[in-house]
């Protein structure tokens, strides 16, 4: 009997247990994370995209206005110079560069993705910056330049403002570099610019630092 | 024996299980999926909860009001140093329920004592070295303290330094400020990336660790040995000698202004609605003086055509007529206030009852008021309606600072605190001096550089600013408090707000969560010439069909519902189940109490 007493005690010991853990336990919800259809943090080594900015003439712009300081700490990360001629070793910034001012067979880095405060500050707005957009696809197109363009401000530069200009810069690329760390909060959360890389059969990969795309740049532009 | 001590253990586990079965976590008072709070001891509401839950461990640990204030006001400039800091300075109302005494200590900046108007008329940007007012922040709030706190400076000072020492988990709107400004913030890259950059590449993101070094070293130092650390000796010379670097003008001499001469007190500015007294801020503040005059005409409005509540709330009706009130009194602010120590300002026919009925005399029901398109002047004429008379100026054409900070406290006994402090733009002209960790504000931007403005920069003066923390009071008693960050939409933002508590019976956070709209003066800056602009919040886009019908050029502003362009205010109401503190949803805004 005393030996029943006890086997029953312990076990009503595990259940309030298994109750506790039970109800602790967050039910799980939907997330955004499964959203996301590109690799992150995966390496480009080993791809077809190496050295395809190797000796080229480098341009760095926005089109959106936005993080374009971002993009400057990047490539000066990657041993890149600002210089104010985009000469070997270094690159050229303009946040409202023209397609038909980028020397033929140059490179040129695309910050995409709209701020108000940019778009004001600069004295532009998005109408102007779609235009520019589509000026940048069309040299693409035509094999005048190459883009390769960068998403870096995650979720703040996605939405009407946004998304327009990011298509039509990203569908005219030669490689996506996106922002997002596969929680749920980056440039492509809902699988947006994945979309547009598989439509359009462009390389794109998600680096959940920008310091993740360091290395990506590198050898993209043969450094 | 075994047994019991087993049927012990197993009701311990049991009554564990059962407690921890319903899983109420301890409160997160980080949690900004609730904003507002109901406390009967006190509350604190401000822009961020760390900065809330700073000001309520002071009011639990037995600390009054204005303790609480000063030590929100400290931790504001650490986990929003987009907005605030010891680089620049503020406003503050508070109101004794005791002595039923209001005060309004002004420790905004002021101009160099070489900053004379010739210096600004070429090579003058916004958010250059030029731009750098005198930092009056440190001498206002250790002042308050002195005077009207119980606790020491060490206790007060002591959480901010914790939070920039240990660190703060970045909010939404944080991350989105510094990333908006991250080309403000390469300015001094040497003192900034450290901080607010990760690897030297990208700016810090939600959820990301704000941890400030030498800010917390800084505010030691302060806690230590007081104002004079900051404004006289080798610390002063070094935050002198970066302006003078950067291309301004302060000096040691104004630094020592600054400590002997403020904060400068004085009574609230005082008006009255429909019963409610209003507690505001006077010169060189404008907002306050707006209200009043913006109230004034609404209860003319009352008194003619019945009452405002019988208007359906954010109808294209009732937003016409605040529209015109708003666009009213910015043009008199536009035209006659400014530092009202150095120009004369005719604040007795401003705040005049008799002046806003005359003024209101431009309203046209379901029509909108074109204002200077339709050959009117933007302004009124309150000299008439004075007795003392003085200069006329031209317009004031003040900057429009998007940033500032806003919060209020009331404690045990009822006594109520508000401040709004400010750097000016967001990260102010984005210069920290070396080692320091705090960034110097661009406050002479609110001052006009045309000479012969009424808002014209002089060496001494204070710069015209909407900022205007308000306390209201019913029947002698304290009944809310309220104030905003937001530049010109300030004003704006507190009356919408006053006017859904007051008219619209809405509880605190109702009111300050509810969609607002902005009409400024007919300018050169209107989109529209034929049509009056009016900026509305996405939330209120169901109107604009009828607003354009009433002759309005609509503006959605933001890609959201709602846009901290239209501001962010926190407030407190006092009612009959306590105190309940509201905070806006448009910053990170929460309110604590206990």
């Amino acid at each position: 009997m005393k030996k029943l007493l006890t086997t029953l005690l312990a076990v009503v010991m595990v259940l309030a247990l298994t109750l506790t853990v039970v109800a602790c336990t967050p039910a799980e919800t939907p997330d955004d994370t499964d959203k996301n259809n590109l690799p992150i943090d995966e390496s480009i080594a080993e791809t077809a995209l190496k050295d395809i900015g190797k000796g080229k003439k480098l341009y760095l712009t926005t089109i959106g206005q936005s993080d374009i300081d971002v993009a400057r700490n990047l490539l000066t990360a990657c041993g890149l110079t600002e210089t104010t001629t985009g000469a070997q070793g270094g690159f050229e910034t303009n946040a409202l560069l023209e397609a038909s001012a980028v020397e033929d067979g140059a490179v040129v880095f695309v910050v995409v993705g709209a701020s108000t405060k940019g778009l004001g500050g600069a004295g532009t707005d998005i109408n102007k910056e779609t235009s520019r957009a589509n000026a940048f696809a069309t040299a693409a197109g035509e094999g005048k330049l190459t883009i390769i363009s960068l998403h870096l401000g995650k979720q703040a530069r996605r939405g009407d403002l946004s998304d327009g200009i990011i298509e039509i810069v990203e569908k005219a690329s030669a490689v996506m570099l996106i922002s997002d760390d596969g929680e749920g909060e980056g440039g492509n959360y809902d699988g947006f610019m994945g979309n547009i890389a598989a439509e359009n059969e462009i390389p794109a990969y998600c680096y959940s630092k920008a310091t993740g795309m360091v290395a990506p740049i590198k050898y993209l532009l043969g450094l | 024996m075994k047994r019991t001590i087993l049927l012990a253990l197993t009701l311990v586990f049991l009554l564990t299980s059962v407690s921890m079965a319903g899983c109420t976590p301890a409160t997160d008072y980080t949690d900004l999926s609730v904003r507002d709070f109901v406390g009967k001891n006190g509350i604190v509401t401000a822009a961020n909860p760390y900065a809330a839950k700073v000001g309520l461990d002071i009011l639990q640990q037995g600390g009054n009001a204005f303790d609480a204030a000063v030590a929100v006001s400290f931790a504001m400039g650490v986990v929003e140093p987009d907005a605030t800091g010891i680089g620049g300075g503020g406003l503050m109302i508070a109101y004794n329920v005791n002595s039923k005494q209001s005060m309004f200590y002004n420790f905004r900046e002021f101009a160099p004592a070489n900053a004379t108007i010739d210096k600004y008329q070429s090579d003058y940007s916004a958010q250059s070295g030029k731009a750098i007012a005198v930092p009056t922040q440190v001498a206002g709030l250790l002042t308050i303290l002195e005077e009207q706190g119980t606790m020491s400076r060490q206790e007060i000072i002591a959480p901010s330094v914790s939070l920039a020492r240990d660190g703060v988990v970045v909010t939404p709107e944080l991350a989105k400020v510094i990333l908006d400004n991250f080309t403000v913030l390469q300015k001094s890259r040497e003192e900034t990336m450290p901080v607010f950059c990760i690897d030297g590449i990208e700016p810090l993101a939600e959820g990301d660790t704000l941890v400030q070094t030498d800010l917390a070293d800084v505010l030691q130092n302060i806690a230590d040995y007081g104002k004079e650390y900051f404004y006289t000796g080798e610390f002063a010379q070094k935050v002198v000698d970066a302006i003078q670097q950067a291309g301004g003008y302060v000096t040691m001499d104004d630094m020592k202004y600054a400590l002997d001469n403020y904060p400068v007190k004085s009574a609230a500015l005082t008006g009255s609605y429909n019963g409610y007294d209003i507690l505001t801020v006077g010169s060189p503040s404008t907002g306050g003086t707006m209200l009043i005059e913006m109230l004034n005409m609404l209860e003319s409005y009352a008194q003619t055509n019945g009452k405002i509540s019988d208007l359906q709330h954010n109808s294209a009706e009732y937003i016409n007529l605040i529209a015109t009130v708003m666009q009213l009194a910015y043009g008199d602010k536009e035209k006659y206030m400014a530092d009202a120590t150095q120009v004369d300002v005719p604040l007795q026919g401003l705040t005049d009852k008799q002046y806003a009925s005359d003024r209101m005399e431009k309203y046209t029901a379901g029509q909108a008021y074109l204002g200077t398109a339709s050959g009117d002047t933007a302004y009124g004429d309150p000299w008439k309606y004075q007795t003392e008379q003085g200069s006329v100026y031209s317009d004031g054409e003040s900057g429009d600072h998007y940033s500032t900070t806003s919060f209020s406290i009331i404690d045990k006994e009822g006594n109520i605190v508000t401040f709004t402090q400010t750097i000016n733009s967001f990260f102010g002209t984005g210069y920290v001096p070396e080692g320091t960790g705090f960034f110097l504000n661009n406050e002479i931007n609110d001052f006009s550089t045309q000479p012969d403005s009424i808002n014209a920069v002089a060496p001494y003066k204070q710069p015209a600013s909407y900022m205007m923390p308000t306390v209201v009071l019913k029947d002698n008693k304290p009944y809310a408090t309220l104030g905003s960050p937001g530049g010109s939409r300030i004003p704006s933002a507190v009356l919408q707000v006053l006017l859904n508590l007051i008219e619209f019976d809405m509880d605190i956070q109702s009111a300050i969560s509810a969609p607002r709209v902005y009409c400024f003066t007919t300018d050169d800056g209107d989109v529209s010439a034929t049509a009056k602009d009016i900026y509305i919040e996405n939330a209120l886009k169901e109107m604009e069909n009828s607003l354009v019908a009433m002759n309005y050029n609509v503006l959605l502003y933001g890609d959201k519902q709602y846009d901290s362009y239209f501001g962010g205010v926190q407030g407190i109401k006092v009612t009959d189940n306590g105190y309940h503190g509201g905070a806006d949803p448009r910053r990170d805004g929460k309110a604590l109490g206990y």
